[in-house]
């Protein structure tokens, strides 16, 4: 098994992790669909992603989008520390039989599992006097195998939420 | 006003009617008569067409200077000067524009540089009718136009006003250096001097009004003093139309002329408070009532004057429908009541007190009837306010209580024996790295967050550290290089979990697909994550300082290796931020939303009580309104003579 060497991990789970982060926390702030960022839309894994909000456990990821739309307008999350580890350098969890390029892919390390915490801030309205809160959320980032593909469909993301868990402090 | 203009607050003497004209010097063109305007400017226009005057304050506005034309002749008498002063104080002006900046900079255009020329007065040019001043202005433009080389480019004067000795110009800021280069050249026999203007000059108009304008202010801030009633804070602006002085001084001659008056007491009141805090204390209260008002476009700029009312008598006027309030819809902001009796509209909109409540946020009461109470509007707003979503207690998804195990030893032995710790739990494999937020919220009254020193130069946070090398060598991996790091990071004492709960969040779930230290499972094995925040007490042994800090950390725990320890820590992800305390998530959530059915009684009995009618009525009138309480209520002001004694409850 060609595991990613030691550079090719910080290298491979920070971009994975800066680039999750960027798209989510825009999708929650602009109230888009938040589907696509979790295992729920690949076919590949049989569980549903582990979604635990403020100590309750979210059924789905449309659940948690309603949960964001009843905070109401103007609420906005801002990430100000970011930091990642590598839980499994080769994932093997919902793997198809053969998985596309499968020893490039494994050394270039799109194949591991990647623990993400980040900490920030949740403003609830307009303005400089509007209230805000300090959160802190960790995700586990698996790969999307769909997106490992010959062709792979347009717009997938390369990693999916496994667990996510966040809490305002 | 210039620095020194300021000094020379009386006017140079000049004939009022100036029709004199002067026969030496050849640069006056010939005029017919002309009037002169308080500050010297021609007033060329009739006091029938003046639609392209800019703002009148001292600045004329446009080019800049007038274009010689005659008017029509002197003076004519008490009407005239009143209508001057009106333009003077802001009349013919759009007053919005003049009241959001600060007062006296009336005309200046927004990046004008000023130049500030002395010499017209000694000059033969001032005995012309207009005291020379368009012979300046056309002699500054051509000089200043025809000095450059080469290419001649037209220098223009956008504006200008005069100030005692000086004349002030304004252009833009490549015309005004071309303008400063005519300093000591000579006009009309004197040599000028043009200078720039330190920008704090004024124009302002008391400096500088005649004696006729500030007659007829006085007297205006008199009637405005009659009609002000101190201990209501009530400024009585009822039957202006009405009003002897105001009659005799001419100022509701006509239509157009009422409104210019009006805009004029309102320039004037403005004028009168230093400060808009010290306006809105003065003033809670303005009586608009019986002026004939179909519009309040025509009394717009009490909105603009006075944002902060509280209470507008507008009864006894001409509104016939909403439109006629349009020009106030979002304005009056604080407004609390509002009296609209005896206008049309009461005949012509049956939900036109609706329409108000919803265009006046903190109106309360119409025509003296209370329609929604303080509190109920301060509840309306709440709950339009964003809200968190709610907290619950840890979601802690043990297995076999390995989690709880963990975090009960955890604590204690990270402030107490390091190296053990790591011995224990962590191997080979396992990795650790600590991020600062050195920018998070905390709780203001708490004292200074304590300085990241200790830890910055291991923060791997992410977002701050980008190169790749300083990422790498941030991840601290294996049991030798974690200590290493951790015997120099501070000694921290965390509370105790058992005695201290709720200074604790915790959340712990089960995580599938961990690596299998053995290798033998090829799809990975079971394990658990776990994210904890609390604070802990830190003691820095090199810089000798104490105090607490907040940390969120987050654990991946596996199985151990046979043999050794039963479990593993995969990954440990320490974040820190300044002390803040956390949420207690331990204590019962707040009380479910009521639901429907109680809120519907709730209003019922509110309804009852505020009405007098019995539940049943009041019932009735919420449903059918909705349960909109506001419009219950109008609907009940309305019915209140039609209700069958019933449906009131008996007095007792």
């Amino acid at each position: 098994m060609p595991l990613p060497d030691a550079d090719t991990e910080v290298r491979a789970s920070s971009e994975a992790a800066e680039n999750f982060v960027n798209n989510y926390y825009q999708a929650i702030n602009s109230k888009a669909k938040l589907e696509t960022f979790y295992i729920n839309s690949s076919t590949r894994y049989s569980i549903p992603a582990d979604i635990s909000i403020n100590g309750s456990v979210v059924p789905t990821p449309a659940e948690y989008s309603k949960l964001l739309e009843s905070q109401g307008e103007n609420v906005l999350y801002e990430i100000e520390s970011l930091d990642t580890h590598i839980i499994n350098p080769s994932f093997q969890y919902g793997a198809p039989d053969t998985v596309y390029e499968s020893e490039k892919n494994e050394k270039s390390g799109r194949r591991m599992s990647i623990v993400v915490t980040t900490m920030g801030k949740v403003r609830f309205g307009k303005g400089r006097e509007a209230p805000q809160k300090m959160f802190n959320e960790t995700f586990v980032l698996v790969p999307n195998w769909d997106a490992m593909a010959r062709n792979p469909a347009r717009g997938l993301k390369r990693w999916l939420i496994m667990s996510q868990n966040f809490r305002a402090l | 006003m210039a620095p020194r203009g300021k000094a020379q607050s009386t006017r140079e003497a000049r004939n009022p009617l100036g029709a004199k004209s002067s026969s030496r010097g050849g640069i006056q063109k010939r005029r017919g008569p002309t009037r002169v305007d308080t500050d010297g400017d021609l007033d060329m226009d009739g006091p029938s067409k003046r639609p392209n005057r800019g703002p009148a304050t001292e600045t004329s506005g446009g080019r800049g200077r007038p274009s010689g034309r005659g008017g029509p002749g002197p003076s004519r008498g008490a009407a005239k000067v009143a209508q001057i002063v009106m333009k003077q104080l802001g009349g013919g002006s759009d007053l919005a524009s003049r009241v959001s900046r600060p007062r006296g900079r009336g005309g200046q255009i927004e990046g004008l540089t000023w130049l500030r020329v002395r010499g017209l007065k000694q000059s033969k040019a001032a005995s012309n009718s207009d005291g020379g001043l368009s012979d300046l202005l056309s002699f500054l433009e051509r000089k200043a136009s025809s000095l450059g080389t080469g290419r001649k480019r037209h220098i223009t004067i956008r504006k200008s006003h005069r100030a005692g000795e000086f004349v002030f110009v304004g252009a833009n800021k490549e015309d005004a250096e071309e303008l400063l280069k005519l300093n000591t050249f000579t006009f009309a026999g004197v040599q000028l001097e043009v200078v720039e203007s330190n920008g704090d000059f004024e124009p302002s108009s008391k400096a500088t009004e005649s004696p006729e304008t500030a007659e007829l202010r006085a007297k205006l801030q008199s009637i405005l003093s009659q009609r002000y009633i101190g201990e209501n804070k009530l400024l009585k602006l009822d039957a202006l139309a009405s009003d002897p002085e105001l009659v005799t001084l001419g100022m509701f001659e006509n239509r157009e002329r009422a409104l210019k008056t009006f805009k004029g007491l309102m320039a004037i009141c403005d004028g009168l408070f230093k400060t808009a805090q010290e306006k809105k204390d003065a003033i809670h209260s303005i009586s608009l009532a019986n002026n004939s008002i179909d519009n309040v476009i025509q009394v717009e700029s009490v909105a603009v004057s006075f944002p902060q009312l509280k209470n507008l008598d507008m009864s006894g006027n001409q509104v016939s429908n909403m439109d006629g309030l349009q020009r106030w819809k979002g304005k009056f902001k604080e407004l609390e009541t509002i009296y609209m009796t005896g206008n049309p509209i009461e005949g012509t909109d049956v939900n036109y007190k609706t329409t108000l409540l919803e265009w006046f946020p903190k109106l309360q009461n119409i025509n003296g009837v209370e329609l929604r109470t303080a509190q109920q509007i301060a509840e309306e707003e709440a709950a339009r306010l964003p809200k968190p979503i709610p907290q619950s207690g840890p979601d802690f998804r043990d297995v076999n209580g390995i989690g709880e195990q963990f975090l009960l030893d955890f604590f204690t032995a990270y402030d107490t024996n390091r190296e053990g710790l790591i011995a224990r739990l962590y191997d080979a494999g396992s990795q650790f790295s600590l991020a600062v937020d050195a920018v998070s919220v905390r709780d203001p009254n708490a004292p200074a967050p304590l300085p990241w020193a200790a830890y910055i130069k291991s923060s791997r946070n992410l977002m701050k550290i980008n190169s790749h090398h300083a990422r790498s060598q941030r991840l601290f991996k294996g049991q030798a290089v974690i200590h290493d790091l951790w015997k120099e990071l501070p000694v921290t004492k965390h509370p105790n979990m058992k005695e201290e709960l709720s200074k604790y969040i915790m959340d712990c779930h089960p995580l599938p697909g961990l690596a299998d230290p053995t290798g033998q499972s090829q799809l990975g094995v079971d394990g658990l994550i776990l994210a904890v925040h609390g604070e802990f007490e830190e003691y820095d042994q090199k810089s000798g300082t104490t105090g607490k800090r907040s940390f969120s950390r987050t654990f991946v725990l596996g199985p151990g290796l046979s043999g050794t320890a039963p479990i593993r820590v995969v990954s440990d992800m320490l974040s820190l931020r300044a002390y803040s305390p956390l949420p207690n998530v331990f204590v019962a959530p707040s009380p479910a939303p009521v639901d429907a059915a109680n809120q519907h009684q709730a209003m019922i009995a509110e309804l009852s009580k505020q009405t007098g009618m019995v539940p049943q009525y009041s019932e009735m009138c919420l449903s059918q309104v909705e349960w909109d309480f506001g419009r219950a209520l109008v609907i009940f002001n309305e019915k209140k003579a039609q209700l069958p004694p019933e449906a009131f409850a008996p007095a007792v």
